[in-house]
């Protein structure tokens, strides 16, 4: 047995100091909170009477549910519009301001800034935008000669109106690309060129292979982050019309805290775990074809 | 002089606890300004352009203050309050603070408010930890719960332990909503009637008489058609707002017409009852056909402001409290009148908020002398709010905002008359209802299902929700 140091005894005892606070707020604000809703949803507690045991109750409620499939149905929806949209509309501008262009860095800033433009303030100016009448968007197609939709008052309208909005504060993703893009080895291109290779053949054979960690990086987060959204569809559509944008965690947010339904609320929040477990682990399953390790 | 890491640490760690143990007198004493949303209030001399200082001060000692057996505390004792207000209001709300803790020394006021969206999540959580404020603002439709659940102090012994405090000067017919087994939990803060309110600029330019109390439901109809017109940003609508599920749907729209949402005891749903079906059927008509009123496109385009306040419909359904707004703008004349009849009657809600007592409360004798100046004659003269449950004091308040005398007057008539609680959902499912059958209306407005396929939706979907709507 080797003995241990004093340095090394030291060492670990600043280490466990250093640590703590970060272990203290994840036991008392992410653990504790993970554990009580594994009981929770056994149980029926309407946060003024005691909490009684129910067993599988709030699972069998919720697989009879027909609002809650509907809610999925949306999730996903809303899941796969915002990720296709936002990893293919930020990767188009990573590569755009990756050009050695003057202003870069103003271009560089400007495509940031939305990210750092505050929740409601986002879902205000989508309002606008999105506005049937005077809202840009609609503005913008009818000087093609198109007449536009209802967007948020029509239930066809109201998810990708929402997928579109979502794209708005893509700066971090757009970061992530541009770290990925400046990583890539210059004489992979030289390389290509040299064998005769145009623009598209280089972006095709050597950007998108060399970029598709990140790529499948951005995705996996993306559904992570999209099938847990629901403040700015609180904010602009309620889950409405006619509940054609009650996403799940809207649904969540709604039982728990509208009708303090707290068991049946934490039920949902495992369906949600569940949700994103599964479409995390199809994409991993895919992942094996399309995405490219340099080294392995 | 240098000292070493573990001598700045010790300094550190001693600089902490020295400030944490520091006296705090002096902070109470030279209390800072407390800040509220996006204004400053000075606590010690709350105003606002609204609400000046001085204005306030010389009404406060121009009215009487009434007086309780119950007795003022003999130490000091902090009792808190929980509001929601608008920032405007808020500034009163401090004043009337800033003049009783005057009249009662030992009474400390501790304030919170709450945006309404926030309130009840905040609130039932503190309910839920046992911490509630001891005075609190309440939802006429959130109140049955918090009483079942036994959140809430009956205030009775205290009402009577006050004999100024003018029980008969409240509507009596409004009181269901705070009352259990006989016990009253919770005193109206403001209390009105829906009416009908009519924009005379449109009337007079279309040659048609005003509404008044003779008009029928049918005459309702029949007018909306008439006086819709135009397009676009220029369209008129014949009236609005277009009925939906909601608390108060039966009172104002069925029960006229001898139907239902849910039954009195809330226990089943009556929507598609041939009495209710046709009144929602009708309005689906007049919105889908003759779009004699605004659909949900059309009201996203107003930014959900009712087209009424903009000058863009003629008839409004809604409550007295819209009257105060409505005294504010120039752009067109203005009447209001009693809901239209049925078949069987007219009826109308008498709804409002309440203040209500915690059962947890540690100061109760100091918070009931609190609700009880809130609530008194002179509090609603104080205070000058819209809708006050207190029937006295609407002459004063009316005149004071600008309201006129003859509509002041026929509010008060309605409330004594007719205006009721019957039909008005209160129990803790309410809400759920509200929401379960809200989106399928909304599919019948935008007409992807018929009104009988929503109806029998609506049953299906509320039905089952109801079995929660039982008190213990």
């Amino acid at each position: 047995m080797t003995a241990v140091s004093p340095l090394a005894r030291r060492e670990a005892r600043r280490f466990h100091l250093f640590v703590s606070p970060w272990l203290i707020g994840f036991v008392l604000f992410s653990a504790g909170p993970i554990v009580a809703a594994v009981v929770l949803s056994f149980m029926k507690w309407n946060l003024l009477q005691t909490p009684s045991w129910i067993g599988f109750g709030n699972y069998a409620r919720m697989f009879n549910d027909p609002e809650f499939w509907e809610s999925i149905e949306n999730t996903v929806q809303y899941g796969l519009g915002s990720v296709a949209l936002g990893v293919t509309f930020t990767f188009v501008l990573a590569l755009l301001l990756n050009q050695p262009l003057r202003f870069q860095g103003l271009f560089r800033t400007v495509m940031y800034l939305p990210s750092v433009v505050s929740g409601l303030a986002t879902a205000l100016l989508w309002i606008n935008i999105l506005h049937p009448d005077y809202g840009l968007i609609n503005k913008l197609l009818a000087s093609v000669g198109i007449d536009g939709p209802g967007w948020l008052a029509s239930q066809e309208w109201a998810i990708p109106g929402l997928v579109l909005m979502s794209v708005w504060g893509a700066g971090n993703t757009i970061v992530i690309y541009l770290a990925g893009l400046q990583g890539i080895p210059k004489t992979l291109y030289e390389a290509a060129e040299i064998d005769g290779a145009g623009w598209w053949r280089r972006f095709w054979n050597v950007t998108v292979p060399m970029m598709s960690p990140v790529i499948f990086f951005n995705v996996v987060t993306g559904f992570i982050a999209a099938l847990q959204s629901y403040v700015l569809i609180l904010v602009m559509t309620e889950g409405g019309p006619g509940n054609a944008t009650m996403v799940l965690g809207l649904y969540i947010y709604r039982q728990a805290f509208v009708y303090f339904d707290m068991g049946y609320a934490a039920t949902l929040s495992w369906a949600m775990f569940v949700l994103v477990i599964i479409v995390t682990a199809i994409q991993f399953s895919l992942a094996r074809r399309w995405v490219h390790y340099e080294f392995k | 002089m240098e000292m070493n890491r573990r001598q700045m640490l010790a300094l550190a760690v001693a600089a902490a606890a020295l400030s944490a143990c520091g006296d705090s007198r002096q902070q109470k004493q030279a209390a800072a300004p407390v800040k509220s949303g996006a204004q400053v209030i000075d606590p010690n001399r709350p105003s606002s352009d609204d609400w000046p200082f001085e204005e306030a001060e010389q009404l406060n000692n121009s009215l009487t203050w009434p007086k309780t057996n119950v007795p003022d505390p003999a130490s000091k004792v902090v009792i808190t309050l929980a509001f929601t207000t608008d920032a405007v209001t808020e500034v009163r709300n401090a004043q009337f603070d800033f003049f009783f803790k005057k009249r009662h020394p030992n009474i400390e006021i501790k304030r919170e408010s709450a945006t309404f969206d926030q309130f009840l999540t905040k609130y039932m959580a503190q309910a839920a930890g046992g911490t509630l404020p001891d005075v609190l603002y309440n939802h006429y439709s959130w109140t049955q719960n918090l009483i079942a659940n036994k959140v809430l102090q009956p205030l009775d012994d205290y009402i009577a332990k006050t004999p100024e405090f003018d029980m008969d000067d409240i509507p009596q017919r409004g009181l269901g909503y705070f009352q259990r087994d006989g016990a009253l939990y919770g005193l109206p803060t403001d209390m009105a009637p829906k009416l009908l309110f009519y924009n005379k600029d449109l009337f007079d330019k279309a040659g048609l008489d005003y509404p008044d109390e003779t008009w029928t439901w049918d005459k309702l109809f029949e007018t909306a058609k008439k006086m819709t017109n135009g397009s676009g940003v220029e369209k008129i609508y014949g009236v609005s707002p277009m009925p939906k599920p909601s608390p108060d749907l039966s009172s104002v729209y069925l029960l006229p017409f001898g139907g239902r949402f849910l039954d009195a005891a809330e226990s089943k749903v009556m929507i598609a009852e041939p009495a209710a079906r046709d009144v929602m059927a009708r309005w689906l008509d007049l919105l889908l056909k003759d779009k004699a009123t605004p659909s949900l496109a059309e009201l996203q385009l107003l930014e959900k402001v009712d087209p009424f306040k903009s000058g863009h419909a003629a008839l409004f359904v809604n409550g007295a409290w819209v009257m105060l707004e409505l005294s504010k703008q120039k752009a067109f004349k203005w009447g209001a009148t009693q809901v239209p009849k049925g078949p069987e009657g007219r009826t109308t809600p008498a709804v409002g908020s309440a203040l209500v007592m915690a059962a947890s409360s540690q100061n109760k004798g100091a918070a009931w002398i609190y609700m009880h100046e809130y609530l008194s004659a002179s509090g609603y003269k104080f205070r000058r709010i819209a809708a006050p449950a207190r029937q006295s004091a609407w002459e004063d308040t009316a005149k004071a905002l600008g309201i006129p005398a003859e509509e002041a007057d026929l509010v008060k008539k309605i409330m004594a008359d007719y205006a009721s609680d019957d039909g008005v959902l209160r129990l803790p499912a309410n809400k759920k209802v509200v929401d379960t059958a809200l989106p399928i209306w909304e599919r019948a407005q935008l007409g992807k299902i018929s009104v009988d396929d929503a109806l029998k939706e609506m049953v299906d979907k509320v039905t089952p929700v109801l079995s929660e709507n039982k008190i213990a």
